[in-house]
């Protein structure tokens, strides 16, 4: 019995040995781990003496909006935001918290501009009560890099993007040019019509057209393959301190497109995930082919050009475009003119599948009248064939009028017509189209386009 | 062969000992589990801001009360968007505890009562915590020791109506507080038994105040009602609770008044609280401190008069100077111009009006008028019927038929008399719905001459309107 008990005290001793450290599956007790990960956030915001541009997208609407924040070390945060002028301007203090819940998290624990957006009153953000734009102040911790911090909503799981700001930066945004610099940039898409960047991707070129919009702080891009069909992609924007940033990278033919930047009041480029730039140009006219948007039941379906009713004044042909259906134009202003009747609309309209209209709205003294003569037409590769010329559509005024109409009726059948855009030397133009005749392209009919 | 036996018994018993042990070092070293919570990241702030060091003074010393103004999602609940505090916003709200809460509390029950019934932890946060059916929360009260507090971003310190409703808050969750420790007498639940609804969104004062119910929301469950009855008597005030009692019905004035005193014992009773004194110094912090402005009282109101009979007579008489000094209506004044001009066609010239009150429902109305010939002074009379509202105003005059029979009354018949009366006076009155108030509006409160004058003006047309001197019965 003794030698069993040595040999228990044998295993016994075996039993000490095990008393050697496990390995842990990661490298340091989850305690640890949290701490040094909760340091690691909290000491990359603080770190940036300049602060954050930062970026942020909501639910709701798929909005963007922007921010310049500086994080300090006890635990305040001022911030900028693009929500409004007046919070582009003035800064606002609040409080910050780090907190451990199931990872990392930043909090914007006290209100300040990142709070409108998840406000759920919809009177403060114009959004739907109870949940407003459908957004965050609680961000969990994704990854960071040398000047760059992603962090993701909790709820809405939309991503926030903190891009470490220059002093220069800093000083520009505490030095209220933020707003100036949002108003450049809206500036240059209000005053710049058919902007787009030239790409090229698999062997093929494209005119990206794309269009920003302030309300909804959202950009929509188009391309138009060479097949006809269109790619498009629409991703919320905030503004930065020198354009603007995307609140998702717009993935398109192959690039990504990460932000927008303004180098001066007239020049703007686009820039992709690698920092290639690609300059934002305007085209002379839509991008778009006119015959894929000009129809009866197409976007437009009427061109035509107008004067004013109060006080009366003739329409004219828009200026910046040279066309030799103005003398015809002319005529016809003077003819109607010479019996003390103005002409205030002229318009050709495709009034459905087979009818189109030509009608001449004119004033005689202090009431307004309307000739019009109707065709039959075929539509047919931008091509418009007018046939079975019939006068006085609604009304007897068109055959009442027709000494004034005059030569006008030769021409509207000295057809066919190709529907097309036209361009105008005129910067900001509004855009134009018109109706070439087939034998003489410097002969159209041309103005503005709408939907009747 | 034993021995062998023996000895290979001792070598399976051994292999065996040192199998299970082998075993028992494979389970894993205790020590390694144990977490450092020295080294845990704990959800604590830094507190050494002013508001900090504020709120450590006027809190957690005296009262051993946590304030929570740090956005926390988990003392919340946690599916719903809930704005956070604004930094600005915390000192004022918690400074409107002080002034409106504790403070009256302690200076009525000692400072023990509050050590031991405050609440202590208050949870701050900017938005309603809104309900699915467009409700929104603007406080809780859990287990008697968290207290959450809503929509603190738009308190407005410089808005007595806007710390009222807040403070309303306070003082209904620290009554669930006390329910929680105390539980409501069960008679309450009787007085109003079968009426509560828990759907109240959608109703009115209006349509709660006949059931005894202090508010819609008080409808909704006996244990609100607890705390709505207390919250709005000491909040709102005496004023404010005295206007909802008189427009009350019996049973609804016999059910508010029964849970009043419910209210009032079980405060007195159980916390040694006397209701009305709370409600006293809680009106005095709202009005010297925040300018709170009581409702007008409705006791006092020209309609409330008018309709419990309390108004003797309104006269108008066109050549006193009243008219020149506060102006007078033009609609009324062809009226009664096409009245004497068609009268005196007649021979008979009229002078002025007397609108004599005889009752909460009859009205008698008398037209001063002269012979012009003879020059003898008479009176003409006609009997009226009218209904006010108390609270709207609104008057209906109808005529009372048959008419009177005293001489006044066979003036009023005569062909001299009727025709005019018949043509303008008669559908004037009649035809018109009015509002009954004090008249004319520039004679505001603060004029000595406020409420000596009254009148009626034409529901929405503010334009056509008569007054002149009151006299109260």
């Amino acid at each position: 019995m003794r030698t069993n008990l040595i040999y228990i005290l044998i295993a016994f001793l075996f039993v000490a040995c095990q008393k050697e450290a496990t390995e842990y599956v990661f490298d340091k007790k989850p305690e640890e781990r949290m701490a040094e990960r909760n340091q690691e956030l909290r000491s990359k915001l603080v770190s940036s003496a300049d602060g954050w541009k930062v970026f942020i997208r909501t639910s709701a609407k798929g909005s963007g909006y922007g921010f310049y924040m500086k994080f300090n070390q006890d635990e305040t945060v001022t911030m900028y935001s693009d929500w409004n002028n007046a919070t582009a301007t003035t800064s606002k203090t609040s409080t910050y918290s780090i907190r451990f819940i199931m990872n990392t998290s930043l909090i914007f624990d006290t209100y300040n501009y990142i709070g409108i957006m998840q406000d759920p009153q919809g009177s403060v953000n114009g959004g739907t009560q109870p949940n407003g734009l459908q957004s965050d102040i609680e961000f969990e911790y994704i990854r960071s890099s040398g000047d760059s911090i992603v962090l993701r909503g909790k709820k809405y799981q939309n991503l926030m993007y903190m891009l470490k700001a220059t002093a220069s930066e800093a000083s520009e945004y505490n030095g209220g040019s933020y707003l100036n610099s949002i108003n450049s940039f809206k500036n240059y898409f209000l005053t710049k019509i058919n902007n787009y960047v030239a790409i090229s991707s698999d062997g093929a070129n494209y005119k990206m057209g794309m269009v920003f919009s302030p309300d909804t702080k959202t950009v929509s891009v188009q391309a138009q393959k060479p097949d006809k069909s269109f790619v498009s992609a629409v991703q919320g924007f905030g503004y930065s301190i020198d354009g603007a940033f995307f609140t998702n990278a717009i993935e398109i033919l192959n690039i990504k497109f990460v932000s927008a930047k303004q180098k001066d009041a007239n020049t703007m480029v686009l820039i992709d995930s690698q920092g290639k730039e690609y300059p934002v140009l305007q085209n002379p006219v839509p991008l778009a082919d006119l015959i894929d948007l000009f129809g009866s039941a197409k976007t437009y379906n009427s061109i035509y050009v107008f004067g004013s009713a109060s006080p009366v004044t003739a329409a004219t042909l828009p200026p910046g475009v040279t066309s030799d259906f103005s003398a015809e134009f002319n005529g016809l202003i003077s003819r109607f003119a010479g019996t003390s009747r103005t002409i205030d609309t002229l318009e050709f309209r495709l009034l459905n599948s087979t009818t189109a209209l030509v009608k001449i709205w004119y004033w005689s003294g202090t009431t307004h009248f309307l000739a019009d003569a109707s065709f039959n037409y075929t539509y047919v590769d931008g091509t418009i064939t007018l046939t079975n010329y019939t006068p006085a559509y609604s009304n007897a005024n068109w055959t009442t009028r027709i000494a004034q109409i005059g030569s006008f009726v030769n021409w509207l059948q000295s057809g066919p017509f190709k529907a097309d855009w036209v361009s105008s030397s005129i910067p900001g133009s509004p855009t134009l189209a018109g109706l070439y005749k087939k034998d003489q392209p410097n002969n159209f009919f041309y103005g503005r386009v709408r939907k009747q | 062969m034993l021995n062998n036996k023996i000895i290979l018994m001792r070598k399976i018993f051994i292999y065996l000992i040192l199998i299970m042990f082998s075993y028992s070092s494979c389970t894993k070293n205790e020590e390694n589990l144990n977490i450092d919570l020295n080294k845990y990241p704990l959800d604590t702030h830094q507190a050494n801001s002013e508001l900090d060091k504020w709120i450590l003074q006027n809190f957690n010393t005296p009262w051993n009360i946590n304030v929570v103004y740090r956005f926390d999602r988990y003392y919340t609940d946690i599916n719903r968007n809930i704005a956070a505090i604004d930094l600005a916003k915390v000192k004022p709200s918690l400074q409107m505890v002080v002034d409106g809460f504790t403070g009256p509390y302690t200076k009525l029950a000692g400072e023990a009562f509050g050590k031991v019934y405050f609440p202590k932890l208050w949870v701050l946060y900017g938005s309603g915590s809104y309900n699915s059916d467009g409700t929104m929360v603007l406080g809780s009260m859990s287990n008697a020791r968290m207290l959450n507090l809503y929509d603190l971003n738009n308190l407005d310190p410089n808005n007595g109506a806007s710390i009222r409703r807040r403070l309303r808050t306070v003082h209904h969750e620290f009554m669930h507080s006390l329910n929680q420790t105390v539980p409501i007498p069960l008679a309450y639940q009787s007085i109003s038994g079968a009426d509560y609804d828990p759907s109240w969104a959608g109703k009115s004062e209006d349509q709660v105040r006949p059931l005894g119910f202090v508010s819609p929301y008080s409808s909704s469950a006996y244990t609100e009602d607890f705390a709505e009855m207390l919250a709005h008597i000491v909040v709102e005030g005496p004023v404010w609770y005295n206007n909802y009692l008189l427009q009350a019905d019996q049973t609804g004035y016999d059910r508010l008044k029964a849970k009043e005193a419910i209210v009032y014992a079980y405060l007195l009773n159980n916390f040694n609280v006397d209701l009305y004194e709370l409600q006293a110094e809680v009106q005095n912090t709202l009005k010297t401190i925040y300018n709170a402005q009581d409702p007008a009282d409705l006791s006092t109101g020209f309609s409330f008069r008018l309709s419990n009979g309390l108004v003797n007579t309104i006269t108008f008489d066109p050549t006193a100077s009243h008219y020149t000094t506060y102006g007078s209506s033009a609609a009324f004044n062809t009226v009664w111009n096409n009245y004497v001009t068609r009268t005196t066609g007649l021979g008979r010239v009229p002078d002025n009006l007397i609108l004599t009150f005889t009752s909460a429902n009859t009205m008698t109305l008398r037209v001063n008028y002269h012979n012009p010939t003879s020059g003898a002074v008479l009176q003409a009379d006609y009997d009226f019927l009218y209904t006010t509202n108390a609270n709207t105003g609104v008057t209906l005059f109808i005529k009372k038929l048959p008419e009177g029979t005293t001489t006044q009354h066979s003036n009023g018949q005569t062909s001299v008399m009727l025709p005019g009366f018949n043509e303008f006076l008669l559908p004037y009155l009649t035809n018109n719905i009015f509002v009954a108030s004090y008249l004319p509006a520039t004679i505001a409160p603060g004029n000595p001459l406020y409420r000596s004058f009254a009148g009626f003006s034409v529901n929405g047309v503010s334009t056509n309107y008569f007054y002149g001197p009151v006299t109260y019965k």
